[in-house]
């Protein structure tokens, strides 16, 4: 009986005689076999038997039958034989087959999710039919000498006009959306909600944005003042499952609103979000009877132009327009038209309905996804056309049977595009499985199959096409071209051009590696600088509650909720204001400042009403005179003004600003009066939007009747007792409106989102890539070793530590990271500078985040490779030597 | 006896495998070329050289099926008929018997005169 090892040994001599084509090596196998077990039962030893056998085999030409076998058969055979070599090739070395695999599936997986998630961004007002014919009009305004205020709004006659006076403007629609949360009530069921999306909308919004109506009439809904049309998610709030139609509901506790219409919730992909639209003229005939004035700028214009129509022909009209209407203030005010589908990817300005998208951001991403795919790509040449060296024989028999160079082409390319296909079939199935999760982290919903699957279907095909192509052409052809002989007489040495590919793809994978570890560390620098700014008061621990009154609020009322907060264990201070620190717009004014011995001057600053606790609350550092002191009535007529105020006046130092008089005209029931007072106190700045903005100036003074928001400083111990607390006591603190609260943390990072969503992603896809280039040098590392392990034995035997092979195999790997260092690090600071100039408040960019990127990037190096070559540099040289 | 010529015997081998192949279930290469050596008492020998690219050629035709079987530590192939592959079988006898009329008819005069 011949023993397992016999049989391995007569398989693999038969390979090495050159029978490659394993169906007939199996046979032909068996059939020596015999031989061999015949002579053995007559007391012949294997290896005399197995050589006889031989002898008598016809001769023994295995090679022959081989190419006689072959030639025989037909092309179809033969391809299927190659693929079976292929895949036989793929899965016996392991190491090699699950690298590729894991590296393509993993960045497979991220493009697939990458793909998903920009593509979702690119689809913000797509799908409104007459989205080529909508323009929005949005303003340019100079406020203070020489700078200009960017926002999205306009005056709200501006458009009727427009209509008036320009026949290419078809039609247009107006928005008005109050900055504060609107109270609802329902008095029937005696329901009430402060609602955050409700919008003032021409009659025409139908028209515009597509808005499906359920019920009511699109033509009539919103032309009647004082109707509503509410979507489905808000009748059922408040109606459940009775008829919306007809009913009223009541705006702040004051005006009756008449429901004409219930529309379906709007998709979330538009820039703007209505959950209510009421119709835009009741503004002026009900309550804000400030709708006719031309230059303030509240509100949204949206144009409809005919088709084909070159906007810029009516971009050119606009500063007539402005003449016309506002004589010598004209030339403060410059419109501009934005196109509807840019409006989300492209417009940052003051007073966004939603936090837009940045595209450059949406690029960088898409970079990303870029750099993965090559980045697995690279690693899958270099590790294939590596691994090829070693079946240089197989591919000189071939070629010595006859086989043809573009057979072997193919079949090497077939192997490539195998592994691709299944990778990809792979991570079509991992994406599935995350999207749900996926869809938490971007807070976007989006699906796995679109709408468009067919073209994806030939999009993907393309892909796997293009990547099986890239991958697998450059090892096909090193193969395929391999000189016969060379590869016969077993050549394992790849030419000088593969050496320079080889590790110019190291080189870049290099690249991308520092710049990717660069980029993260740069991002979550800027989140935590965003977080650990000085704001100029604190955030932390401090609790809003939104209040409203029908009634006017006086001091005896706010004094009143201020000691009852108070009162509450847990509350520290109590602070009434007419805003929220954070993401509010500012009211502004102009205010006529007369410093002693000089001429009065005015300046528009920004405008915030407050009263004696707000330091306190919110830890505001006062820098000069006091703050209010209710033993002094004469205090409620002062004024508290910021550095930046003192500086805009033209004062150096904060003490002189103490006791200026300030007058500006404030507006109460009566009309317009003069406002007048002295500067009390000097606050530090502190940063009232988000920190894209530059600090404005800023003049506070106490007027209760402008109370939107009271804010709380509560203890850290028992947060959910004191709000308990708060909430039980509501209904004798502020009977008018319904309680809520929020915490000012999560205010502050809404105005990071577009920021802390796309530095999320950006984080978790750089880590994944950075893995996937790990996972390369790894592979590349053992390739190399291996092919070097007679090298290392050599020289050990001739004296060479293991410290000094480690040395010697690790150099090669410093040198070209030291390359990709240099490569990529200029390229990523170039790239993060644009980033960074978004924000006006910004990190540093120092050397030392690619420092540190290139040193972890050694380290990752150093361990992946390490362990590799310590095994080798430290195994024993008669192992290594021994079948020389 | 000594053996035929390959020359002679060349387009026969197929039509020799195919009918041991009717009368037997299964058999593998080697079994094949045995059986030939004793049927013609030595007289046909059918060399590993030519039997094993006839064998894979019918493979791919379909003429026989192929079934592996794991013998001790190693596989072994056997060979099975299939229906195409018997009809071809008939027709080659078909065709070989007639050749041999043919050739007699040729040729023998110069037999008889032997």
């Amino acid at each position: 009986m011949i023993k397992k090892q016999q049989i391995a040994f007569m398989e693999a001599d038969l390979a090495r005689r050159g029978l490659i084509y394993t169906p007939l090596r199996e046979e032909l196998l068996d059939h020596i076999c015999i031989g061999v077990e015949g002579r053995m039962s007559k007391g012949m030893t294997f290896m005399d038997a197995y050589l006889e056998a031989l002898q008598e085999f016809d001769g023994f030409a295995p090679t022959q039958i081989q190419s006689e076998t072959v030639h025989n058969l037909k092309n179809i055979t033969m391809v299927r034989n190659y693929l079976l070599v292929g895949l036989r090739n793929l899965f016996r070395q392991k190491a090699f087959f699950i690298i590729n695999l894991f590296g393509l599936t993993l960045s497979f997986v991220c493009v697939f999710l990458i793909y998903r998630y920009v593509q979702y961004e690119m689809t913000y007002d797509q799908h409104i039919d007459k989205k080529d014919r909508i323009y929005r009009l949005v303003t340019n305004r100079e406020v203070d000498s020489g700078d200009i205020r960017e926002s999205a709004f306009t005056g709200a006659p501006w458009g009727p006009a427009l209509m008036q006076d320009y026949p290419e403007v078809e039609d247009i629609v107006r928005f008005m959306k109050y900055r504060l949360s609107i109270l609802i009530s329902y008095d029937e069921a005696d329901k009430k909600f402060l609602e955050d999306h409700l919008v003032w909308a021409d009659a025409s919004v139908f028209k515009f944005f597509d808005l499906q109506l359920i019920k009511g009439n699109p033509q009539t809904a919103l032309s009647e003042p004082s109707s509503i049309v509410i979507n489905q998610s808000t009748a059922i709030k408040y109606f459940g499952n009775t008829d919306p139609i007809g009913k009223t509901l009541i705006y702040e506790g004051e005006h009756n609103l008449t429901i004409t219409g219930v529309m379906a919730d709007m998709p979330q992909n538009s820039h703007f979000y209505a959950d209510m639209l009421g119709s835009f003229n009741t503004l002026g005939t009900a309550f804000w009877n400030i709708v006719e004035n031309w230059t303030i700028l509240y509100y949204y214009t949206y144009l409809l132009l005919p088709e084909d129509y070159n906007a810029e022909k009516l971009s050119a009209k606009l500063p007539g327009f402005f003449q016309k209407y506002l004589g010598e203030r004209a030339q403060l005010f410059e419109g501009k038209l934005q196109p509807l589908p840019s409006i989300y990817l492209t417009s940052h300005r003051v007073g966004e309905l939603k936090a837009n998208a940045k595209l450059n951001q949406l690029y960088l991403l898409s970079l990303i996804a870029l750099f993965i795919v090559l980045l697995a790509l690279a690693n899958f040449i270099n590790l294939t056309t590596a691994r090829a060296m070693q079946r240089a024989k197989e591919v000189g028999i071939r070629k010595v049977m006859g086989g043809l160079k573009s057979d072997l082409f193919l079949q090497f390319l077939l192997e490539a595009l195998f592994m691709i296909v299944l990778s990809a079939l792979i991570a079509l199935a991992a994406a599935y499985l995350l999207l749900p999760y996926y869809q938490v982290f971007t807070e976007r919903p989006l699906s796995f199959i679109a709408d468009t699957w067919y073209f994806e279907v030939v999009y993907l095909m393309l892909f796997i096409i293009a990547a099986g192509l890239a991958s697998g052409i450059y090892p096909s052809l090193v193969l395929s071209k391999l000189n016969t002989t060379a590869a016969l007489k077993g050549a394992n040495k790849s030419s000088r051009s593969g050496t320079i590919l080889r590790e110019g793809l190291i080189v870049f994978q290099f690249s991308i590696c520092i710049a990717l570890i660069a980029a993260t560390l740069q991002v979550n620098d800027q989140l935590k600088f965003i977080n650990a700014k000085d704001l100029g008061f604190n955030k932390d621990g401090v609790v809003l509650l939104p209040i409203y009154s029908s009634g006017a609020i006086t001091y005896e009322k706010t004094d009143f909720l201020r000691r009852q907060l108070n009162q509450i264990p847990g509350v520290n201070h109590t602070t009434v204001n007419s805003h929220k620190l954070v993401g509010d717009q500012p009211y502004g004014a102009g205010y006529i400042f007369k410093l002693p011995q000089q001429p009065a001057d005015t300046f528009p600053m920004g405008r915030l009403h407050i009263d004696r606790e707000f330091v306190d609350t919110y830890d505001i550092q006062l820098l000069a005179g006091r703050n209010y002191d209710p033993s002094f009535s004469t205090d409620t007529a002062a004024f508290i003004i910021n550095e930046e105020a003192v500086k805009t006046i033209g004062l150096e130092r904060s003490v002189d600003a103490i006791g200026a008089e300030i007058s500006y005209y404030s507006q109460n029931e009566n009309g317009n009066y003069l406002r007048t007072g002295k500067v009390m106190g000097v606050v530090k700045n502190f940063n009232f939007k988000s920190l894209h903005f530059a600090i404005e100036p800023m003049v506070m003074d106490i007027q209760p009747d402008r109370s939107h928001f009271v804010a709380c400083n509560i203890s850290s111990a028992n947060i959910s007792q004191t709000l308990k607390a708060i909430e039980e006591n509501w209904s004798v603190i502020w009977p008018e409106a319904p309680f809520t609260y929020s915490f000012m943390d999560s205010h502050f990072d809404e105005l990071y989102e577009a920021e802390l969503n796309i530095a999320r992603l950006f984080s978790v896809f750089a880590g994944l890539s950075i893995a996937i280039a790990c996972l390369g040098l790894v592979g590349l590392a053992s390739y190399i070793t291996s092919r070097r392990i007679k090298e290392i034995g050599i020289r050990k035997v001739l004296g060479a530590s293991s410290q000094h092979i480690l040395g010697l195999l690790l150099k090669s790997f410093v040198a070209l990271l030291i390359l990709g260092f240099t490569i990529g690090s200029p390229i990523t600071y170039y790239l993060l500078e644009q980033w960074l100039n978004d924000f006006v408040y910004r990190s540093e960019l120092g050397l030392m985040n690619f420092l540190l990127a290139a040193t972890l990037t050694l380290v990752l190096t150093l361990v992946s490779v390490g362990f590799i070559t310590i095994k080798a540099a430290m195994s024993n040289p008669v192992k290594s030597l021994r079948f020389e | 006896m000594s053996t035929y010529s390959p020359q002679l015997l060349k387009g026969t081998f197929q039509t020799i495998i195919l009918k041991l192949l009717t009368q037997h279930k299964k058999m593998y290469g080697y079994e094949i070329t045995q059986m030939v050596k004793q049927l013609s008492e030595g007289s046909i020998n059918v060399s590993e050289g030519s039997l094993y690219p006839i064998l894979h050629k019918m493979e791919e035709e379909g003429l026989v099926k192929t079934e592996k079987v794991n013998i001790g530590n190693r596989v072994r192939k056997y060979y099975a008929i299939t229906k195409p592959g018997a009809s071809v079988c008939s027709e080659k006898i078909e065709e070989f018997s007639q050749f041999v009329k043919t050739m007699a008819t040729i040729l023998d005069p110069a037999i008889l005169s032997k």
